[in-house]
């Protein structure tokens, strides 16, 4: 029997026996088998425990590996490395930079999980010694605060346990930090703040259509620079908070931070955040990248709240200054002349005879100066 | 500088709930601080009052809410087991805090000024226009 539809094809309505549905399976025993063989399957034969264990001493053989890597090369070869970047004696590629500021974040990150680490254990141990000291308190006989307790009335343990945990965790609380931050100087140093700065700063200027490939930083590079930004303002923070006090190292360290804080804080950096966060697209850039940013603005602005308490910062900006160009249609005439030679005498902060002698208005101002001059001398031509 | 829409824009991906980075306690902390910043030291309320943010913590503020009276004795006070779980709920609670904070702005606002519901649509550049 046939049927025919709105297409005009024709459809078999006949029911064949053979295209009847299947009955299922009775597939009981090959289940079993399977679960069977998910059982039987071969179990380790090595504990976690073991491979644990084994995995901490693989990673201590690393860290001492590459802390004497860091203590007899690191400096040299990255000071070699700038010295020749400053000369442009290297052609510095794309992946030569990213690589650089790798393995600069990596180094400093490294440095700084080290220093928080033998903190943290050195607070641990002091800790353990106060827990000691207290049960050799409680020992004692009866001091001044018994006494007090006994006049009161109140039970002695309390008070005497509160007291007695007041002082020790004053005790315990003050344990000296300090960071060695000469494994890692070359990457404090101005120079290689400046490599650092020039390609972030590059970056946020450059413009969609750079024909000169050496100009061109790409954003790999900017995201690796990001990174190695962040490291290097928490290196700063924990040399600022470097408390021993009876340390020569750590009253270094502090005026260095200080230093360094300066230096870095006189850059426009809240433009280079700016600029990442508008860089950032969700689909093309990495979720990492937004969060590294994130960060990276967080640290940087409670670095500069803390740094500007009372302070007067100058900053400098990417911003031009006007220069007021001369009418066209004015001819000179002689009283003219004479207000302005009158002028140039009365101004007196800049003597022609003396270009170097610029005051530091004049010093910021000497592209857009020199600029506007290479225009004129065009259009007098 | 930071008083940017594309700023806040990306900060709003931390505030949403189905983006990764809301369940990164750190970050959430960073975006609470930031948003702290903008409203009490830099006065900049106006800047969050759009569409498209208010609806972000919209979400932000029901999620884990619960309106069944029968399952608020369970909802309520799990803060969670691991200390990870734990650190986000109090970054959250943070940001919460400042969340209130800017929506009770925008509705005085919207007292005042009728036309806010209709200038939220629209992105604007500065203070003088959004008022």
């Amino acid at each position: 029997m046939s049927v025919k539809n709105i297409y005009s094809k024709q459809i078999d309505t006949n029911i064949d026996v053979k295209y009847q549905r299947r009955k299922p399976q009775n597939n009981g025993s090959r289940a079993l088998k399977d679960v069977k063989k998910v059982i039987e399957a071969p179990q380790p034969i090595v504990d976690d425990g073991a491979v644990d264990e084994s995995d901490e001493k693989l990673l201590e053989v690393i860290k001492d590996f590459l802390f004497d890597l860091l203590k007899h090369s690191y400096n040299p070869l990255f000071e070699q490395l700038f010295d020749d970047i400053g000369k442009n004696q290297v052609a510095v590629e794309e992946n030569d930079s990213f690589h650089i500021f790798k393995v600069q974040s990596f180094v400093l990150e490294a440095v700084r999980i080290k220093a928080k680490a033998e903190h943290s254990r050195a607070l641990k141990e002091a800790l353990e010694a106060a827990k000691s000291s207290t049960v050799g308190v409680r020992q004692t006989p009866q001091t001044d605060g018994d006494d007090a307790a006994a006049r009161t009335g109140e039970p002695l343990k309390k008070q005497q346990l509160a007291h007695g945990d007041k002082s020790q965790k004053q005790k315990t609380v003050q344990v000296p930090f300090t960071v060695d931050v000469r494994l890692i100087g070359v990457s404090l140093q101005f120079h290689a703040f400046e490599f650092l700065y020039s390609s972030l700063y590059r970056r946020s200027i450059q413009k969609s259509n750079v024909k000169d490939e050496s100009l061109k930083v790409s954003d790999k590079e900017f995201h690796a620079a990001l990174q190695l930004f962040y490291q290097i303002l928490h290196i700063v923070q924990l040399m600022a908070s470097c408390s021993d006090a009876s340390d020569e190292m750590a009253e270094k360290n502090r005026k260095n931070a200080n230093i360094l804080r300066s230096h870095i804080f006189r850059n426009d950096i809240i433009r280079i955040c700016l600029f990442a966060f508008q860089m950032y697209m969700a689909p093309k850039h990495s979720v990492t990248f937004l969060s590294d940013v994130v960060s990276f603005t967080h640290t940087f602005l409670e670095h500069l709240e803390e740094f500007s308490k009372g302070r007067m910062l100058m900053i400098k900006t990417g911003r031009r200054r006007k220069v007021r160009r001369p009418q066209r249609n004015d001819r000179p005439t002689k009283k003219n002349l004479d207000d302005n030679s009158e002028n140039e005498v009365g101004d007196g902060d800049f003597d022609p005879a003396k270009p170097d002698e610029l005051s530091a208005d004049d010093a910021n101002g000497h592209i857009e100066d020199t600029f506007h001059d290479e225009e004129m001398d065009e259009e007098s031509e | 500088m930071l008083i940017n829409p594309d700023v806040v824009s990306r900060y709003m991906s931390i505030v949403d709930q189905n983006c990764s980075l809301s369940k990164q306690a750190d970050l959430v902390q960073m975006t609470a601080s930031f948003f702290r910043r903008v409203v009490y030291q830099l006065k900049q309320t106006w800047i969050f009052f759009q569409l498209d943010y208010i609806n972000y913590f919209n979400e932000f503020l029901q999620a884990g809410v619960c309106t069944n009276s029968l399952m608020k004795g369970i909802m309520t006070g799990s803060l969670g087991e691991s200390y990870t779980e734990r650190k986000l709920q109090v970054s959250r609670d943070q940001l919460r805090q400042i969340v209130i904070v800017i929506v009770g702005k925008f509705v005085q606002l919207q007292m005042d000024n009728p036309m806010l519901a209709l200038e939220a649509l629209f992105r604007f550049q500065s203070k003088e226009i959004k008022d």
